[in-house]
This record gives C-alpha cells, structure tokens and sequence, in this order.
C-alpha cells in the first residue's frame, strides 16, 4: 500500500515537472546561452573520466570475447563481436552509468543547494522561472551531451579494444576492423546512441528532480544526491531491457 | 496597497498563523515583530505568492494573490523586491552578475543594466565588489547585496526579511539609512520583518506584533511607548537603557 502510494506519488510528481519543462519551452528564446553553457560543463567535464572508462571497457571486452568465442570461431571475427558489444551495449551503458554518478549526483546537490538555501524561492521572487532557468538548460543539454560523450566512447573503447586484441590474441588491425566493418548493421549504431539519448534524458531530468524537491537542509541535500544517483542507475537499466527489447527484439 | 484577510495557515497540523488580518497603505512602511517561529517569515511569503493560505487570502493593488494564475502572479511580482533572510545570493554568480540576472531577463538592455547595478550597489555602499563571489564577501556584505538586488528591479513593494540581524551597529545603520531614504525618495511600501527594536522605531511608520497567529497590536511608532501592552513592553526592554 505505501508502495504503491510512493509510486503514485512519483508517477504525479514526474508529470507534474514534465508538464513544467514544456511549459518553460515556451521562453526557449532565452535558452541557448545556458544550454550550451550546461553542454559545455556535462560534456567536457565527464569527457576524460568517460575516456578512461572506455579504454578499460574496450580492453576487457577484447580479452572477454576471446575468452568465449576461441574454440568456436576465428579470431579474425573477433573485432565484429566487440563491437557490436560496444555499440549495442557497453558504450551507451556504462557511459550513462559513469555519467549518471557524476553528472546525476552534481546536478542533484546543485539543485538540492538552491532549494534549501532558497536560491529557487529567490529566482520565484524575480519572475523567473526556476524550471525554465533551471532544469530545462540541464535536460537539453544532457541529452545532447551524453550521445555525443556516448559516440567519444565507443571509438575510444574499439581503439583500446584493438590494441589489445593485437597484444594479447595477436589479431592485426586490419584484420580487426575488417572484422567490426563485416557485420557492421546501422541498426547497432542509432539503436546504441537513441538508448543514449534516453539515458541522457533521465540522468538529467532525475537529477534535477530529486534537487528540485529536497527539503532539510544539507541532510537533505545528501539525501536527493543519493536518490538521484540510484534512480538513473536503475532507470538507465530498466530502459536499457525496454528499448533494446523494442529495437533488437 | 496591502491587505490581508484573515490568513490560516498550518504546517503538517502545526497552526501557524490563524486568521490574521493585516492592510498596509501605500509608501507606508510596516514592522513586524514577534518572537523567533511566530511566523513573520511565513507571512512574508504569503504576501508574494510563495505559500498559499489554508484559508483567508491577501491583496494586493487589485489582485487577489493566492488566486493568479502564474503568468499574472509573475506579472505582479515585478513590482516587488524582497530580502532574504539569509540573502539567498545564486552563489554560482558574482555579484555583479546576482543584480544583473532579474533585469536581464526581463530584457533590459546592458547598458541600462549596468547603470542600474552601479547605483543599487552604490545605495548599499558596496561599489568595487561587482566581480566576488558571494562565498568571497562577508555574511554583512551578503545582506547588503541582498538588499540591492531587491531594488535593482526598482520596485514599489520592499519585504525586508531580519535585513539588521547578526550585522555591526554601523552596518545595521547603514541599512536603516537606507530603508529611511528609499522610502522618502522613492516612495517604496514596505514591510520590515525585524527583532531589531531600534531599526523598527527608526524605519517604520507603524509597528504590528505578531503573536499566536494574529496581529496582537498596531501601533504608529509615535505610540510605541505609552501602548499598554505587555508582550511589546518586553520587545522595547530590550533597548529600553538600563535605570537601575
Ligand atoms: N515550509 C515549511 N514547512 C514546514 N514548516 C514550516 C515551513 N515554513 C515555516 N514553517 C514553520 O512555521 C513556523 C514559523 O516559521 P517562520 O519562519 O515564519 O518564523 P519566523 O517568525 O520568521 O522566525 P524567525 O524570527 O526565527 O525567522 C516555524 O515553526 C517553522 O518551523
Ligand atoms: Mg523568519
């Protein structure tokens, strides 16, 4: 009962900041200027965590599929089966959840920070309104951003993957992108970066939500952070089934 | 012009203000008193739309607030200015950059926006410090900004919320000046939330105090003294010079 209460809760809460956003997009004229601004700050921000991540993701993905496919099939193919792996899944994935950590978490005690200290009650007292300022430059920008970070990592990731291929299972370069180019579908590279537009979406607009309503001072503020970050962990993987069941199923 | 009808407002079954009535001329300035959780900041935020009442409603010109529509309340809201408690400055911006933001908004032209700054900065004594970080300037000086970022959008309303508490007599003062000529230039109505029993005499045209949810008493400030009551005989000991 409580949970489906708290559900409820949440499903009309959503809405309701939704609805605002779109409200807000009626002043998009005053817009641009912080959305680039938030762009700037999510992309290159993440950027070199987002780089490393790839590296390590691209390398293990090598080594992995290796391990399983060996006995079954040349080596040769092994660059088509990590990369599908990375355009399909890894990619988009573990860059919405490296982001959903730095970002989700950063907006969230931005946000928190503003209510509590009754920076938002002050932008109210102006007539500006705080989803319009707020939340709308941050949700725009992150599902722009987190694509864009998204296709940074994937190359990063088939580089690393390649590198390792050669040093670890001796598959040259060439024979390795042969390999990603032979089974290459289009369907693996817009199903991957659409899943990462929707991830960008709620990474930002849960961490602007969950800041946007806490309440307690800095406790609160932590609080909201939490939230934030486990909410697009699991949002993220909860799309991730959905839309790849759609799109791949 | 300011009228509120008997405000009810409570948080979580806790009343906090029950039936309270209040009117506010026009370029009158009203204090407030009353004890710390008497609900004088609550109040304020009724009066700008922030909170909405259990019941009873306010006033203000001609519009109802509790009952506008966001676009007329924002509308109406241009026509004030409020101080914060504790300022409230957006702390990713400098200051320069916390006056500028209201009157960019609303499309001021930059030149314009930087002749109003210079001067709301001037007014709080505060020229030179257009490029700090709120977090780089002292609690004092963050009151300050906060009352010149409530006039740069040169309003007819002032809601002053505690602008003295926790600052220097001379700072205090210097804010106390100012209240006193922004309402003689300019005309302002305005509304003090204040312990500051010497700010109140000095700023104000009247005095309520606020206490178990209502206007207990309204007085001119001319009648402070001889006014009977005894919970604001204990506001004035409080400078009342020790005789003994
Ligand atoms: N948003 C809110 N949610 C719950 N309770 C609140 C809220 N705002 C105020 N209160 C409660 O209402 C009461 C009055 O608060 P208010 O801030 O108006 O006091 P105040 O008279 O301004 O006190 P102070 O002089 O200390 O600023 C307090 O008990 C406070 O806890
Ligand atoms: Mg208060």
């Amino acid at each position: 009962m409580q949970g489906l209460l708290n559900f409820l809760y949440h499903v009309g809460a959503f809405s309701r900041l939704l609805f605002y956003m779109l409200r807000g997009l009626r002043e998009i004229r005053k817009l641009p200027g912080l959305i680039v601004q938030s762009i700037a700050h999510i992309g290159l921000g993440s950027l070199p965590l987002v780089a490393v991540a790839s590296v390590f993701t691209g390398m293990v993905a090598s080594v992995q599929t290796a391990y399983q496919v060996r006995d079954y099939v040349p080596l040769d193919f092994l660059g088509a089966g990590v990369a599908k792996a990375i355009m399909v899944e890894l990619g988009p994935v573990l860059t919405a959840l490296v982001v959903a950590g730095r970002v989700g978490a950063g907006i969230a005690a931005e946000l928190g920070t503003m209510r509590v200290t009754e920076q938002i009650d002050a932008l109210e007292l102006m007539a500006i309104d705080p989803v319009r300022f707020l939340v709308l430059p941050r949700v725009i920008a992150g599902t722009i951003a987190i694509p864009l970070l998204t296709v940074i990592a994937e190359v990063v990731a088939l580089i690393g993957s390649a590198v390792i291929s050669y040093l670890v299972v001796q598959v040259s370069f060439a024979t390795f992108f042969h390999g990603v180019q032979l089974f290459f579908l289009p369907k693996d590279l817009w199903g991957g970066l659409l899943k990462s537009v929707v991830f960008g979406f709620l990474i930002t607009f849960l961490g602007c939500f969950y800041g946007f309503h806490a309440e307690g001072g800095a406790v609160g503020v932590g609080r909201a952070t939490t939230r934030a970050v486990v909410a697009s962990a699991l949002a993220v993987l909860m799309f991730d089934y959905i839309l790849g069941s759609l799109i791949y199923g | 012009m300011i009228r509120i009808e008997n405000l009810y407002k409570a948080f979580e079954g806790k009343p906090v203000l029950q039936g309270l009535s209040l009117e506010i001329a026009d370029g009158e300035t009203v204090a407030v008193l009353g004890k710390s959780g008497s609900g004088k900041t609550v109040l304020l935020k009724h009066i700008v739309g922030l909170l909405k009442p259990d019941r009873g409603t306010v006033w203000v010109d001609r519009y109802e607030v509790p009952r506008l529509k966001r676009r007329a309340l924002y509308e109406l809201r241009r026509r004030f200015g409020f101080v914060f408690q504790a300022a409230a400055l957006f702390d990713s911006l400098t200051v320069y950059e916390n006056l500028a933001l209201p009157l960019r908004d609303r499309g001021v032209p930059e030149p314009e926006i930087r002749r109003r700054v210079q001067e709301a900065l001037r007014r709080v004594g505060l020229e030179g410090s257009e490029n700090l970080y709120p977090s780089e300037i002292s609690g004092g000086m963050q009151k300050r900004v906060g009352v010149a970022r409530a006039l740069v959008t040169e309003p007819r309303y002032l809601f002053y919320d505690e602008p003295t508490t926790g600052l220097d007599p001379v700072t205090a003062d210097r804010i106390n000046d100012l209240m006193i000529r922004l309402k003689q230039e300019l005309g302002i109505t305005a509304v003090l939330v204040t312990h500051d029993m010497r700010s109140a005499l000095r700023v104000a045209d009247r005095l309520v105090l606020l206490s178990q949810g209502r206007i207990r008493v309204s007085v001119p400030v001319t009648e402070v003294f001889s006014t009977p009551d005894p919970e604001l005989q204990d506001f004035l000991e409080s400078i009342r010079p020790k005789t003994e």
